[in-house]
């Protein structure tokens, strides 16, 4: 708001009614929204009178379960074929009223047995007459004085079933589909409201910073049926993945994604002038997934970072932070882990480790629940913030760092933005993050540099690439192989002896492109009688933006002689073997194994990760405020807000 | 006051952690303790070891595990403890969770130790579960996996959960580990002998020349099948029969290595996410294990370096990591993984460590 400000703009901020003031004065808000908007949508309940009674049908149908195993009378009719064993093993104070009770219905059991068959004809006779009476319905129903009522009986019966077993079968669909429908509704009403109220022009901007498709379509509608509303221009940024996993994975999902392409062209039919409707995400690859959808629609948006940046912390103990709420796709559920393998050094003397530790859902994952119950019983040094922060508070958190940990899913991750990795890196603090994520590409220009400059030449025990490797086909599954020879099968790999000394690998492959492309590796390292020292490790290295270049550092540990690499060429054809170096590096433990930040491959190395960061706090305090000048520069809302100009006036970013 | 345990095996077999629970958890309300078991009359009593509380045996018409047998179990526990109504009532496993819907009063502390996965018990096992959570306050789950599993499953969210491994050696009591040179340079393996743990493996003719010691009963089906396999076993791999706990837990300080696997395709919750005894009483007794993957397993043994890791569940990883682990005999990695197996009981695998995890929820309710 404040760069729009600056930028020459009255600004207007418009918020869901509860929001009732914001402790701003600069600008004008209006609180007009009874749309929650899409954290927060409406549920479709059920009346009360069915929930409550679907529970007590539950209720009274476990009760009589339980009842016929475990009551008295449960266990006495379970007896009735074995009374005798029953009777003999009673034990003392048995009272004499069950005793009778076995016996009895025990009796009634084997006379019921002796006698089934008069019992069944019994029975037979009994429902004779309804039976017959039954029939001659049906006989006459079947005659072909009834055939015309009959059919359409029958049609409309078979019909109604159909309709019926859908619905059932797809309630969840169909209660979304009508939940998405009257959001839908209410936002374009609440809209028209603000923008007949606010009577914009041709020059104004609509930004809405966190859209979905439900307020997309509710805004095509808005602009469809009311002519007024069609003076400014709107620009809308999607924040969510719609692909999971990377761009290997997308052919696989596109049919699934087909509901979502219909609703993309649904509202671009609704919309009369597409100029005036602009699309964003706030990454490239977002951008890469919507346009698969919306062929060249969405651009790729700055994610302004908003605090002001402080004094670097001089205090002794490190302070490592998890901030965000406790979710399994943030990776709180490794946080214990992390924190037993810390403090079984004792580094607890020298860290300080503070977990934001609320949950995203009333009742939380069931995996963070496990974790925070660990969690709490590793007292020393460990500051569990239970309840949700407010903002002022979460940024005095976050300022407070060292190192911020961010450990992400991988697959959620590819594509999504990181407002905290934005904040972090923009005060110049260290973070620790995956490899292979959105989050480490931010930084991994800085990463590589380091890899490749920072050790000097006569560091390096031994250097091998192109025909030097020896590359051989995997093929040694047999009957007997496990998962991990079988993981490796049909795929390259080449055999290298450790020089004596060497205390790191350096792995470097030039991509055939630069754009962004991604290598797996595998790496076995193995002891003089060729056994695994460590379990297999599968390594992701992507190349750095506009440098086609991809760089994997690895520590070689004790008692390795020899290692074996396996390269997958496939899917990714952006590399070729013959483009792989491989250097063995003796490196003093001084030295810096990278910068900016920590990038782990695996959860089992973020304990290695952070003991390198505090090992190195100046250096990668130092590189990390150094990379911030840049990075502040791009993601600032003063570029974000000449980019919405730009767009609006058919200008590139 | 009082504190009630109902148990789901007779005192002594089974879950060696049940009898530890109870008594902590009296010692921590200064109560006295009483211990419903069931009458399983192929085990001898125990309760020589326990004389710090009163076990009350239930004897039934049929053997308690058994459909009928555990009805009438559970029956007969409903019974007495209407008669005694404890403060705090521990029931031990699924199996003696029916218990809660037949008391006519409701306990100040309900303690459910979900030791074995509750599906492995079937569907009214599962639908029981769920209908418990409103009387349950604290939930101890042995491995976290399963933990996570069943709390989405039965609703557990809101309720008190702590992961306590099955460590049972307490500080100052387990004795220390053997020194090298008093080793017998033997592998032991201990526990059930049949499909589920991989017999077959151990039976292997390509394992002939490695020294296995086997120790428990064959479940093979019968007689002739176990004799079958016993004739089998070559070589070096050789069958001792059955011991007791107690007299095993003498002989395993011998050895140099403990396996510790069960085949996941059996029941992927039970065996999969398995928390083994053996793996824990191995640890405390400085004999490093060589362990399946297991996930818990393999946390706990590559956090201390206490041990070996198969690579897969197929036999050459086993092969290979039995190959692997006499040679760390040699070549002096197992002292480090003696080293590793002192860590962690210092650290984390020992019951009071454990225990530690389950006091801050032991306030009581006003009821």
């Amino acid at each position: 708001m404040e760069a729009a400000r600056r930028a020459g703009f009255d600004t207007i901020l418009v918020t869901n009614r509860e929001c009732s003031s914001i402790g701003e004065e600069s600008f004008r808000h209006i609180s007009a929204y009874k749309y929650p908007f899409f954290d927060l949508l409406p549920p479709i309940k059920l009346p009360a009178w069915f929930a409550w009674g679907t529970a007590l049908a539950n209720r009274l149908r476990f009760r009589l379960l339980w009842l016929s195993r475990f009551s008295a009378l449960g266990v006495i009719i379970q007896q009735r074929t074995s009374p005798a064993t029953f009777l003999m093993h009673n034990s003392e104070g048995q009272p004499f009223s069950s005793t009778v009770a076995v016996v009895v219905i025990s009796g009634l059991w084997r006379l019921a047995r002796a006698f089934w068959v008069v019992i069944a004809l019994a029975v037979q006779l009994i429902m004779f007459l309804p039976r017959l009476l039954v029939r001659a319905v049906l006989a006459l129903f079947r005659s072909r004085h009834f055939a015309a009522a009959r059919a359409a009986t029958v049609g409309e019966a078979e019909h109604i079933v159909r309709m019926a077993s859908t619905v059932s079968r797809q309630r969840g669909y169909l209660l979304r589909t009508i939940q998405g429908l009257l959001c839908q509704r209410r936002f374009s009403r609440d809209t028209w409201r603000v923008l007949r109220e606010i009577s914009p022009d041709k020059e104004d901007i609509v930004f809405l910073p966190t859209a979905s498709q439900v307020e997309m379509l509710g805004l095509a509608a808005v602009l469809y049926n009311m002519p007024d509303s069609r003076h400014p221009s709107y620009h809308l940024v999607f924040r969510r993945n719609i692909y999971i996993g990377r761009e290997r994975d997308y052919r696989t999902q596109d049919l699934a994604l087909h509901d979502c392409r219909r609703t993309f062209h649904k509202a671009e039919e609704m919309i009369t002038d597409l100029r005036q409707f602009h699309y964003y995400t706030d990454t490239d690859e977002l951008s890469a997934q919507y346009n698969r959808l919306l062929p060249g629609r969405f651009r790729t948006l700055s994610i302004p970072h908003t605090w002001r940046s402080s004094p670097a912390r001089r205090v002794s103990k490190f302070r490592l932070v998890y901030a965000g709420d406790g979710r399994k796709e943030k990776g709180y559920q490794h946080l214990h882990h992390l924190a037993q393998e810390l403090y079984r050094e004792r580094i607890d003397l020298q860290l300080e480790f503070v977990i934001q530790t609320n949950y995203n859902t009333p009742d939380g994952e069931p995996e963070c629940i496990v974790a925070q119950s660990q969690l709490s019983t590793i007292t020393p040094g460990i500051t569990l913030l239970r309840e949700p922060l407010a903002s002022a508070e979460y940024r005095k958190l976050v300022q407070s760092a060292d190192a911020v940990l961010l450990l992400y899913d991988r697959d959620n991750y590819y594509a999504r933005s990181s407002g905290i990795l934005v904040e972090a890196l923009s005060l110049g603090i260290p973070v620790v993050a995956p490899t292979g994520t959105w989050l480490t590409r931010q930084f991994l220009a800085p990463v590589y540099r380091h890899y490749q400059d920072a050790f000097a030449e006569d560091t390096v025990l031994a250097r091998m690439g192109g025909n030097s490797l020896r590359w051989r086909d995997f093929r040694h599954v047999s009957k007997d192989s496990g998962e991990a020879e079988a993981r490796l099968n049909g795929k390259s790999h080449c055999r290298l002896k450790v020089p004596n000394g060497a205390t790191h690998l350096r792995i470097r492959i030039e991509a055939l492109t630069a754009e962004l492309a991604e290598a797996r590796l595998f790496l076995n390292m193995l002891d003089e009688s060729g056994r695994a020292v460590e379990p297999l490790r599968e390594l992701v290295a992507e190349t750095a933006r506009d440098s086609g270049l991809a760089v994997v550092l690895r520590p070689i540990g004790f008692g390795v002689e020899c290692i074996v690499l396996t390269f997958e060429g496939y899917p990714s054809l952006a590399f070729r073997r013959a483009n792989l170096t491989i250097d063995f590096l003796l490196l003093s433990p001084d030295m810096p194994l990278g910068a900016v930040g920590a990038i782990y491959h695996d959860e089992s190395e973020v304990g290695s990760a952070v003991r390198e960061l505090m090992a190195h706090r100046e250096h990668y305090r130092r590189t990390a405020e150094e990379f911030a000048v840049e990075f502040r520069n791009y993601h600032s809302s003063d570029r974000l807000i000449a980019d919405l100009i730009n767009s609006t006036r058919g200008l590139p970013q | 006051m009082m504190v009630a345990c109902v148990s789901d095996v007779a005192l002594g077999y089974g879950t060696p952690q049940l009898p530890l629970l109870v008594s902590s958890i009296s010692e921590h309300y200064a109560a006295s303790s009483i211990v419903l078991e069931p009458l399983q009359k192929e085990c001898p009593p125990l309760h020589y070891r326990y004389p710090g509380f009163r076990i009350t045996t239930i004897p039934t018409s049929e053997h308690p595990h058994g459909v009928k047998g555990r009805n009438e179990y559970v029956w007969r526990c409903i019974e007495f403890l209407n008669k005694i109504r404890p403060e705090v009532l521990l029931l031990s496993c699924t199996y003696s969770l029916p218990v809660l819907f037949g008391l006519k009063w409701r306990p100040r502390k309900v303690i459910y130790f979900a030791v074995e996965s509750v599906s492995f018990y079937g569907e009214f096992d599962v639908l029981m579960n769920r209908h418990a959570r409103e009387l349950i306050d604290t939930v101890i789950f042995c491995e976290e996996n399963r933990a996570s599993q069943e709390i989405e499953a039965f609703a557990f969210q809101r309720k008190q959960i702590a992961v306590m491994y099955n460590c049972s050696n307490r500080s100052g009591i387990w004795p220390p580990p053997l020194p090298r040179d008093d080793r017998n340079e033997r592998i032991l393996y201990a526990g059930r002998i049949g499909p589920p743990t991989y017999c077959h493996y151990l039976a292997d003719e390509r394992l002939a020349g490695r020294p296995i010691d086997l120790f428990g009963p064959i479940i093979l089906g019968g007689e002739e099948q176990t004799e079958a396999y016993r004739a089998r076993l070559r070589g070096n791999v050789r069958h001792h029969g059955y011991l007791p706990a107690e007299e095993l837990a003498v002989v395993r300080r011998n050895y140099i290595y403990s396996i510790v696997m069960w085949d996941p395709s059996w029941h992927r919750a039970q065996h999969y996410y398995a928390a083994p005894n053996k793996l824990f009483e191995a640890v405390a007794d400085g004999v490093p294990p060589i362990s399946a993957p297991h996930p818990q397993c393999e946390l706990l043994i590559r956090r201390y370096g206490c041990g070996v890791v198969l690579p897969d569940w197929s036999f050459s990883g086993f092969q290979d990591s039995i190959r692997r682990s006499l040679e760390y005999w040699k070549n002096g990695r197992w002292d480090a993984m003696l080293h590793g197996c002192r860590t962690a009981v210092e650290q984390e695998l020992s019951w009071d460590t454990q225990f530690a995890k389950l006091r801050p929820f032991l306030d009581l309710a006003d009821r």
